[in-house]
């Protein structure tokens, strides 16, 4: 059993101090070579395995190129000009209090009923106590405490993977990788190179995991977000839901995220993995903001298997993201849900791959994009029925939704099918807010704005079904003030 | 394919039309073949096996008849005028190529209503086609390319202010096939196309029809019947650049066998476009037990007050209505060749639908 | 006062003059019913009143309790108390009914300086009220008309009506499409709302309507005036000899 939460709450005030004191030595200058990648993996006290893993890595990363299929348009990324290695915020580089945060952040968090304790440590404001995370999140360490307890009697582990390396070598190196290779893309590739940190969960043979899990309750979260890898194996049987992200727009120095999430069902295992991404998208005029490039797959490896992905993604500049399930247990399902709302000059180029090789796999793809302003919103979707999937279904609707006349919404749906007993279903529409539903709401007393937000949650309500209850909720709330002025 | 054999098949004088010097023309067609656009269009099939067939000159293509009001002549391609549609090397190298290469075209120009049918026969690759009609012209255009040979052959249109172009394409015959096909419509005009095929050992049809102005009208319906080893590419756009436009696009195919059907159908609106209503279908049958459909639905929409609409399915014979057929006494071998010619009849409409609809018949039996 | 004030009102729609110097007086307690042969203006009267887009008033006023209500936003109309029964209630997928009424009560009583409605007993109200018009309360779970039959439809927009109570009632050909059982439930809950502190237009081809909900005035539109009104007699006599007799 691996240390949980707490035992990393104990730790952590040491861990951090230990940084604090050769904080100099311990940042990288920005490149990126082999001799990085060896000081990366010697600062986490990797084994040899990893190491040369993420040498393997870094090699084919080398002679990749960054895709250009995507929608969306940027300049290129200097990669060399990127630091793959700093120790945690010192106290010079964060806010110091809610005052030197962006007036316009806060205005937001008010909007969504966060409480102070919590805008703080969204914000990223430097505290004396290293526990602040945790304190905003669990309010008090009873709660912490019934949380350790519980996955410990089910025998769960959940913990950073930088934990999982020593207190379960052979999962992890078993199952990195086998979802996503080193090499499947570029930046993936780059991930596996330099990854920092992220979460490692596995439920065992049978066990239905007692709670929601959600990075949350992880305190190692600040400053590892940037090539984040996370890996969660759901044993024959198992069952577990994991939340990834919050509902508050996070605060965020670093431009440019590739993580990488692999899941892996068992035979009957069942993980669902819910997602809220609201990164910086940057402002009106298209100035700063993330560029999310993340690789995130999973795998049903045995029969029966289940992978439910949801996703509301709202943030970030970019986002390049498809959230992807390769069917390879028969009668395994696969699901997608996604709602993906841009505004001001986002550019998002989301959706997903299902894979059919196991017989009688199902899949179902649920996307509503909502375009504002001056965005572009894709979905792009591969559908593949490979010769292996007899009886193999699939059913997508794809579904897009513009408000203003200088937006863009798009569809590249790619169905390949190479069985002649598989059925694919692709249904897409693309509409506005019409006037009449407008007027209708006007017309009983609702305000324009509030009218506008009711139509689009109500567009996006088959996905938010698939949330757990009070994400559904915060994601609601969510894009209504993403909606803000969005309406002329 | 390098810069050198581009050069080679190029001739030195170029329609000044195009835009570009001779010089200039091998790196603007490079551009476009190696772009991100171009590899999509060309995901599913090879395009070097085109550019094989588009080495070979073509003739000047034969009419059954000539009906009265439609005039034809075979032009230099550098003097002919094509206003303000000329193509673009960056949306069509393979067809700008070709029409560099061949140096002549045949253009038919329409200039009022005619009732007669005006048939073309394609028995061997052929001049590219261009076909004018006027203001308010009307014509009924058939294409058929039944012959079993390497044809080459590619039509471009211009529908000028509420004229009317009811089109049908038949090709049957086997052999490597390349068909592009470009049309133009200008303000009220109409524009159906009928495109009636089976596969072939290479049968690549590029469409690509353009609403240039408000108020246009555009119907495609496309039948389709791949038997054996045989391969279809049907590569749509319809793009629609003026507003309160209405397009329809309906496309059913039947792959048997080790076919191969790839459909790409592409809904493009842009940003003025306002108030248009387009919708695409594009649905497919496997039959056999290797047969590959790959389709490819796109929407790229750049306005919000816009209808649209596109949907794809890829499976097998309802099993609801082969049940009600089993119900009637049909047994199901019959039940199924009934519902396929039925799943295909529905787009194979116009003229030749008949001769069309018969030749789809033998297929199934 | 007058209730409703309407003076010489000129409206266009799309450019084409509609209604030409329409003059309708609306006191507390009474209904009014317009009729008029297709085209003759009614529908355009009922969008104008509340202040439906594309509908341009050109001249005239329009008032509600002495207040010039002519340039306000649809939302501040119904603030106000105009209320609209749809002739075609529109469908918004996905938005339920009762979050959807639940919205336009908070906002009325936002507008009023009132505090929301208590939710627990908001919605053991919309429930009475759905089961005294025969709406399963299945209903309230469903998008707004998602999937609603014609007769649901109107149901739904007179339980709007009972619920909201407004000063004023537009009600735009809620009979049409309607059987007879559906008719009736209909004008029950409108004779249910009909008060003296509220006034009622029905907007009506028909003369059928009027055997349920018996009208104080009756008013005949004719190219966007009204060119006869009377009592409920003559619609009765519009019944025997058809709109060419006024017209």
């Amino acid at each position: 059993m691996s240390r949980t939460v707490d035992d990393l709450v104990e730790s952590n005030a040491e861990y951090e101090a230990g940084f604090v004191t050769d904080i100099e030595s311990e940042t990288l200058p920005p490149g990126l070579d082999e001799s990085v990648v060896r000081f990366i993996s010697e600062k986490k006290g990797e084994p040899e395995w990893l190491t040369e893993w993420r040498l393997q890595a870094y090699r084919q990363w080398c002679e990749m190129s960054s895709p250009e299929w995507a929608h969306v348009h940027f300049p290129p990324v200097d990669f060399q000009a990127i630091s793959y290695y700093s120790a945690p915020k010192s106290n010079a580089d964060g806010p110091q209090s809610l005052e030197e945060v962006d007036p316009e952040l806060l205005r937001t968090y008010e909007k969504l009923g966060i409480p102070l304790h919590e805008q703080e440590a969204l914000a990223g404001v430097v505290k004396p106590s290293a526990n602040v995370a945790v304190d905003a999140v669990f309010d008090s360490v009873s709660i912490a405490t019934t949380f350790k307890d519980k996955l410990a009697e089910a025998g769960v582990v959940f913990c950073p993977i930088s934990e999982a390396v020593h207190s379960h070598p052979e999962l992890v190196q078993k199952y990195i990788g086998s979802v996503v290779p080193q090499r499947d893309n570029f930046y993936a590739a780059l991930n596996s190179a330099v990854f920092s940190d992220g979460s490692f969960v596995y439920v065992p043979p049978g066990v239905r995991c007692p709670m929601e899990l959600s990075t949350y309750f992880r305190i190692n979260e600040r400053n590892t977000g940037q090539f984040e890898r996370t890996l969660i194996i759901a044993d024959e049987g198992a069952q577990v839901s994991y939340l990834e992200g919050c509902t508050a727009p996070m605060r965020d120095e670093n431009q440019l995220h590739a993580a990488v999430v692999e899941l892996v069902a068992l035979g009957d295992a069942d993980i669902k993995y819910s997602t809220v991404q609201n990164w910086y998208p940057g402002d009106e005029n298209g100035k700063g903001g993330i560029y999310n490039f993340v690789t995130k797959r999973g795998l049903c490896a045995g029969d029966r298997a289940k992978i439910s992905w949801t996703q509301v993604e709202t943030g970030s500049a970019i986002t390049w993201k498809y959230p992807s399930v390769v069917l390879r247990g028969n009668d395994s399902v696969g699901e997608f849900y996604s709602v993906a709302l841009t505004g001001n000059l986002q550019q998002a180029d989301t959706g997903t791959k299902m894979i059919h090789m196991g017989k009688n796999s199902r899949s179902t793809i649920i996307s509503k994009g909502i375009s504002t302003g001056r965005s572009q919103n894709s979905y792009r979707g591969l559908v593949r029925m490979s010769p292996t999937a007899d009886g193999a279904r699939n059913f997508t609707q794809c579904d897009s939704l513009l408000i203003g006349g200088s937006c863009g919404a798009h569809t590249f749906p790619y169905i390949e099918n190479s069985n002649p007993r598989a059925i694919v279903e692709h249904e897409a529409t693309t509409s506005k807010v019409s006037e009449e539903q407008l007027f209708a709401c006007q017309q009983r007393g609702i305000d324009p704005e509030k009218a506008v937000s009711m139509i689009v949650n109500g567009f996006c309500k088959e996905v938010f079904k698939e949330l757990p209850m009070e994400f559904a909720v915060e994601a609601g709330k969510l894009l209504e003030v993403s909606l803000e002025g969005a309406v002329g | 394919m390098g810069d050198l054999s581009l050069t080679a098949l190029l001739p030195s004088s170029l329609p000044s039309w195009l835009g570009l010097s001779a010089a200039e023309l091998p790196d603007a067609l490079q551009q476009s073949l190696d772009s991100k656009s171009h590899r999509e269009r060309w995901k599913y099939t090879k395009p070097g096996l085109v550019l094989e067939l588009l080495e070979t000159a073509g003739a000047a293509p034969q009419w059954r008849n000539l009906p009265d009001g439609v005039a034809t002549a075979v032009v230099a391609t550098d003097s002919a005028d094509v206003g303000d549609f000329a193509p673009h090397v960056a949306t069509a190298p393979e067809a700008i190529l070709n029409l560099c290469r061949q140096q002549q075209l045949l253009v038919i120009d329409v200039d009022q209503p005619v009732a007669e049918p005006m048939v073309i026969e394609y028995g061997e690759s052929s001049l590219p086609v261009l076909l004018r009609l006027s203001s308010n012209a009307e014509l009924t255009l058939v294409e058929l390319t039944n012959a079993d040979v390497d044809v080459h052959q590619s039509l471009w249109v211009e529908l000028q202010p509420g004229s009317h172009l009811n089109h049908t394409r038949q090709a049957f015959g086997g052999g490597s096939h390349w068909q592009h096909l470009y049309v133009h419509q200008a303000r009220d005009s109409h524009y159906t196309l009928h495109n009636h095929c089976a596969g072939a050992a290479l049968r690549r049809q590029d469409v690509h029809i353009v609403s240039a102005a408000e108020g246009s009208d555009t119907t495609i319906m496309s039948a389709a019947f791949l038997p054996e080893r045989t391969h279809l590419d049907l590569q749509l756009t319809m793009e629609h650049r003026a507003p309160r436009a209405t397009s329809r696009q309906r496309i059913h195919n039947i792959a048997a066998d080790r076919a191969k059907a790839t459909c790409n159908g592409r809904i493009h609106i842009h940003a003025n476009a306002a108030g248009v209503d387009a919708e695409l279908n594009n649905r497919n049958l496997t039959l056999g037990d290797s047969a590959v459909i790959n389709s490819k639905p796109e929407l790229e929409i750049y306005t919000d007050d816009v209808k649209c609409a596109h949907g794809a399915t890829v499976g097998q014979l309802d099993a609801d209505h082969l049940f009600y057929c089993a119900g009637r006494g049909i047994d199901a071998l019959h039940a199924r060749r009934l519902l396929s010619q039925a799943f295909l009849a529905t787009c194979a409409q116009g003229p030749r639908a008949e001769d069309s609809q018969s030749r789809f018949a033998e297929y199934l039996t | 006062m007058s209730l409703l004030s309407v003076s010489n009102l000129r409206a266009e729609v799309a450019g084409k003059a509609i209604l030409n110097g329409l003059n309708l007086e609306v006191q507390p307690g009474e209904v009014h019913a317009i009729m008029g042969p297709n085209g003759s203006g009614k529908s355009t009267l009922a969008n104008v009143l509340a202040g439906r887009p594309g509908y341009e008033v050109i001249d005239g006023d329009i008032r509600l309790d002495g207040s010039d209500i002519g340039e306000l936003e649809p939302h501040e109309r119904a603030h106000a108390g105009v209320f609209l029964a749809f002739q075609y209630p529109v469908e918004i997928p996905g938005v339920s009914n009762m979050e959807f009424l639940k919205a336009s009560a908070d906002s009325l009583a936002h507008a009023r300086g009132e505090d929301q409605p208590n939710a627990a007993a908001f919605i053991k109200q919309v429930r009475e009220l759905a089961a005294s018009l025969d709406l399963n309360p299945e209903f309230l779970k469903r998008g707004v008309n998602e999937g609603f039959s014609g007769g649901e439809k109107k149901r739904n927009e007179i339980l709007q009506l009972l619920l909201l109570n407004p000063r004023l009632a537009v009600l735009d050909e809620t009979d049409s499409g309607l059987d007879i059982d559906a008719l009736q439930v209909v004008a029950e809950g409108v004779n249910t709302y009909r008060g003296e502190e509220n006034g009622v237009v029905l907007i009506t081809h028909y003369q059928r309507l009027l055997d349920y909900i018996v009208p104080d005035y009756v008013h005949v539109l004719s190219e966007g005036r009204i060119v006869q009104s009377g009592d409920k007699n003559l619609a009765l006599k519009l019944e025997e000899k058809g709109y060419a007799w006024v017209t």
